[in-house]
């Protein structure tokens, strides 16, 4: 992970913890906070019905008195008892209107109904409801099931009811009430603010009101197996609840938004520096030592900015004269090894013709003998100065390049077939398929003769033994050959690759500096180690392509 | 009586005779006469709601074309027999017979009337059922509106003349735009609504000059009439309740083969003098026959199917229908819910309008019905009208050639009661209580009487001022 993004995150966690760590607590707390007013509104919605349940009962109490006093009930208790016409059956209505009254009937001595407003229909019958009303003592309000008319047909509702003699008419009752009812619920419903239902044992005969979310129920007793419930829900807490959680959410998310956003710019700010610098570093580490950092930073970062290019300038200006040196020293050994290499056939050259030339002054009758002699050796000195100026400039000038993509392992299988077995020379060859480099074909071909016959050389001993290996290192394609002869000591490992450097007599010493060189030229390199067997490993390694899909073999 | 009668044809004849002052510039004397309406909300000559209130207060506005008394004394037109052809009955309205806009009564109004009620198919138009081709006579009729209206019968029916005062068969012209439709009257609406004495009204007091309607309780018109600020509450205390006639029946009418099995016997235990005395206003009595006891006699019933065991598991149910505007159909239907809820049986109450109780039974798209009809006071007319309210017009056509054939009165209604006890078991009809009207007239209104329907007449009244 980068460092600048370890940063961010830094910084992000360290806005937004303290937000999140105190979260379940306050959610906590927020939660008890809205259970407790919900067991408050419970407690004061249940005590509200229960006073506005006796209230009603006292309403009813005055209302049935009032109705019994009014001139209308004794007119009516007068009508049906006396000979003329009966009033029709819901002439109680005109009573029951404006007193509130959902239940009223006029009941003679025998608890017949003589008129009913609520249920006009049972005009003639018995309801033992309202008779069960006429056996408390006046006054008294009962809680009795009552006959209703329902689309069906006739339904036991039950009702708050009281009883009241009509003045002046004896043998005339009148009992009212209200109904248990969705009407009544709703009423203490909208006082109360509460879901309201008047239950029987598991059956909700009437509710009004809806609360909804977690349910908080008072039931309060009512009499015939009956109960009064009263309903609270904690929807609106939970939605204000959930209301402050997504606004807590909304805060955090915002910082951490915000954290991050600041993060960034802090990171940006810290790293940029740093990111700079090891830029830097990277491109010195791939040969670019005068690389400079332009990134303007202060305090310790900016010391140490100003110091790494200070450092790269050194180096680059060390480097340049170090290789200005090294050239010039490389044109010495040259030049050196050249001359080496020139004085050493012409001294032989010069006696051969002082020898001649002395013979022929002297008129010496071996002169012809002595030029016979010296002629072949004189030739030979000849070819072999032509030889040695030959080599170094193809060490000077090697031809052009040509790179084509390859594939190594088959192209070094193909190049080994056309050696073919050699001798003695035990071979042992392993070829790793597919993997591309870019290479001129000759010039490789060179680097694995030479190697070869450098190998076959050094294992011309008792058993000798040549192995060529094609195998993937990384990113790299590597060839080695490896021979089982005396090997080359680790001091030689890299003097070997230097002109003029060789172990045989007659060799030029230029052969593994050629090699090296077209190594580098393709971007590789060469270098030399000890085999398994103590024998030399020299291991060519060339940078791996992708391929084109066009390897030629 | 007859004599009584005989004079009022005469004085109608007389007002109705053409006057050439038009009516806003006759002299309003008299005072005007203003008739209480307990439980019906307007008067409306288009529809005929069967409470003897709402077709009172009808019946002040349109005249009939005869009254009963008891022969069809002509009030619009007169109705007689030709002497060659015995068997056709002539239509000729009186010359001063006129609508309110001054046109004059024709044949061809009467034959319109008659042709709308046989075309609607209520169950009044049974009691054209004598009527030999009646579309087509009357269609033709119709092409010639001044000719005078004959009217062949199929069969001998010696009470078709009365029957044609029925008060159904009142001469009216179609409202337009859902208007009351007009009829001929002695009162006619001024554009501001008021009702004034028309070119028929007595010119001179004491007669009233203008009628006027009020709607109020029972209790407030009974105090108003005792104020004297009305002159007749109709639907109030039994006033003249003795003598009237009891002809508003009411039937429970069922879809054969509709009822859950038992349920007719349930009926049949309903005790109906229970049901009058409580849900019905009087006058009224129980009607356990097909016609009211005033046209029965006294005749045992057949016995009453035996009341069925109540129906184990589910409760059976089905639909009664009732007419919504008329509160005492609706306390018997929720009465007689009641009890077969009692006995096991579950009634869905339908409260409808009249036109769509009609419209349902005339489908066949019902299964039970209140029903209430003004029977004539005649007895096979009025059985007529019965069996039309059965829907069984092959019944019908059966029936009345041999009740027409009783030439004598008394044979006829005699044979009328024999077979209205054998049809009653087998007609999908439950007769449950018959009605009459309820009127209180104050002191000040003289000459106010019945008609032979029970309607309210006012032709020769006038106020004592």
């Amino acid at each position: 992970m980068r460092l600048r993004t370890k940063l961010t995150l830094a910084f992000a966690a360290l806005s937004v913890l303290p937000l999140l760590l105190p979260a379940p607590f306050v959610a906590h707390r927020l939660r008890a906070t809205f259970t407790k007013e919900l067991e408050r509104r419970a407690d004061a919605a249940s005590a509200l019905v229960a006073l506005e349940v006796e209230r009603l009962k006292s309403r009813v109490q005055e209302a049935v008195l009032a109705a019994s006093r009014d001139s209308g009930a004794e007119e009516l208790a007068q009508a049906l008892a006396g000979p003329g016409p009966r009033p029709l059956p819901d002439a109680a209505r005109s009573l029951a209107e404006g007193r509130g009254l959902a239940v009223l009937a006029l009941l003679d001595g025998t608890g017949h109904v003589q008129s009913s407003a609520h249920f006009p229909a049972r005009a003639g019958d018995v309801d033992r409801g309202l008779l069960a009303a006429l056996a408390v003592p006046p006054g008294t309000v009962v809680q009795e099931d009552v006959e209703v008319s329902a689309p069906e047909g006739p339904r036991a509702w039950p009702a708050l009811l009281s009883a009241r003699a009509v003045e002046g008419v004896p043998g005339a009752f009148l009992v009212g009430g209200v109904l248990l009812d969705t009407a009544l619920a709703t009423q203490l419903s909208t006082l109360s603010g509460a879901e309201v239902e008047f239950v029987r044992g598991t059956e909700v005969l009437a509710s009004a009101g809806g609360a909804s979310g977690h349910r908080l129920v008072r039931e309060l007793p009512l009499s015939g197996g009956m109960a009064l419930r009263v309903v609270v829900g904690d929807a609106a807490s939970a939605e204000a609840e959930a209301a402050l959680l997504a606004a807590l959410a909304l805060v955090v998310g915002l910082g951490l938004l915000l954290s991050v956003a600041l993060g960034i710019l802090l990171a940006r700010r810290t790293t940029g520096p740093l990111e700079a610098l090891t830029r830097g570093a990277q491109a010195v580490a791939a040969g670019k030592l005068d690389t400079q950092v332009g990134t303007r930073a202060r305090g310790e970062v900016g010391v140490l900015v100003a110091a790494f290019n200070h450092m790269t300038s050194e180096l680059g200006r060390t480097t340049r004269a170090l290789v200005k040196a090294e050239r010039v020293a490389a044109w010495e050994e040259v030049a050196r090894s050249l001359a080496h290499e020139l004085k050493n056939p012409l001294t032989p050259l010069q006696m051969s013709l002082e020898t001649l030339t002395a013979a022929q002054a002297e008129s010496s009758p071996r002169f012809a003998e002595l030029f016979r002699e010296s002629a072949p050796a004189m030739r030979e000195e000849v070819a072999r100065l032509s030889r040695t100026v030959d080599a170094f400039a193809r060490f000077a000038r090697l031809p052009p390049f040509y790179p084509v993509e390859l594939d190594m392992g088959l192209w070094a299988e193909q190049a080994l077939l056309l050696y073919g077995a050699k001798g003695a020379v035990q071979r042992e060859a392993s070829f790793e398929k597919g993997l591309l480099v870019q290479a001129d074909r000759d010039m490789l071909a060179q680097v694995l003769h030479n190697l070869l016959k450098n190998a076959e050389e050094a294992s011309s001993g008792a058993t000798p033994f040549v192995a060529v290996r094609v195998l993937a290192e990384g990113p790299w394609a590597v060839l080695e050959v490896e021979d089982a002869g005396p090997g080359v000591p680790e001091e030689a490992w890299e003097r070997i690759f230097e002109p003029h450097f060789s172990r045989k007599p007659q060799g030029t010493g230029l052969g593994l500096a050629i090699c090296r060189r077209i190594a580098t030229e393709h971007g590789g390199t060469l270098r030399v180690g000890r085999g398994a067997r103590g024998g030399a490993l020299f291991r060519l390694a060339l940078p791996r392509t992708t391929g084109t899909g066009a390897a030629a073999r | 009586m007859k004599g009584r009668c005989l004079l009022g044809a005469a004085l109608l004849a007389r007002w109705l005779h053409p006057l050439e002052a038009p009516a806003a510039e006759r002299a309003r004397l008299g005072g005007t006469l203003v008739v209480d309406l307990v439980g019906v909300a307007a008067p409306s000559a288009e529809t005929a709601g069967e409470t003897p209130e709402a077709a009172s207060a009808r019946a002040l506005l349109a005249l009939p074309l005869c009254r009963l008394s008891p022969e069809a004394t002509p009030v619009l037109a007169t109705l007689g027999r030709e002497g060659a052809a015995p068997d056709t009955v002539v239509v000729t309205p009186l010359p001063g017979a006129r609508f309110p806009d001054g046109a004059a009564l024709r044949p061809g109004d009467v034959a319109e009337t008659l042709y709308r009620l046989l075309e609607a198919q209520g169950p009044y138009a049974s009691l054209l059922a004598p009527l030999a081709s009646p579309e087509e006579t009357l269609k033709e009729a119709l092409l010639h509106p001044e000719a005078p209206l004959r009217l062949r019968l199929q069969h001998a029916w010696p009470d078709f003349e009365a029957s044609l005062c029925h008060p159904a068969f009142t001469p009216s012209r179609p409202g337009t735009g859902g208007a009351p439709g007009m009829g001929v009257g002695l009162y006619v609406r001024t554009p501001a609504g008021r009702l004034v004495g028309g070119r028929g009204t007595p010119t001179g007091p004491p007669f009233p000059a203008a009628l006027a309607f009020s709607s109020a309780s029972a209790r407030l018109a009974e105090r108003a009439l005792l104020r004297g600020e009305v002159q007749a509450v109709l639907g109030a205390s039994p006033g003249q309740a003795a003598s009237s006639p009891l002809l508003f029946a009411t039937y429970l009418v069922h879809r054969k083969g509709s009822l859950p099995e038992g349920a007719l016997s349930a009926l049949a235990q309903v005790d109906l003098e229970a049901l009058v005395r409580t849900f019905v206003p009087g006058p009224a009595v129980a009607m356990p026959g097909l016609l009211p006891p005033g046209l029965l006699g006294t005749a045992p019933l057949p016995a009453a199917p035996r009341a069925a065991p109540r129906p184990a598991g589910a409760a059976r149910g089905f639909s009664l229908g009732y007419e919504a505007a008329l509160p005492e159909q609706r306390a018997v239907a929720e009465r007689l819910q009641v009890l077969l809820h009692d006995a096991g049986f579950q009634v869905h109450l339908l409260p409808e309008t009249r036109a769509g109780l009609e419209r349902a039974r005339l489908a066949g798209a019902f299964e039970a019905q209140l029903v209430s009809v003004l029977l004539p006071p005649l007895p096979a007319p009025a059985l007529a009208v019965v069996l039309g309210l059965a829907g069984d017009t092959a019944l019908l056509r059966r029936e009345l050639p041999g009740l027409g054939a009783e030439g004598d009165a008394a044979a006829r209604a005699a044979r009328v009661r024999a077979r209205a006890l054998e049809l009653q078991p087998v007609l999908p009809i439950v007769p449950l209580y018959v009605r009459g009207l309820r009127v209180q007239l104050s002191e000040a209104l003289v000459g106010a009487r019945k008609d032979s329907f029970g309607l309210l007449v006012l032709d020769d009244a006038w106020l004592v001022r």
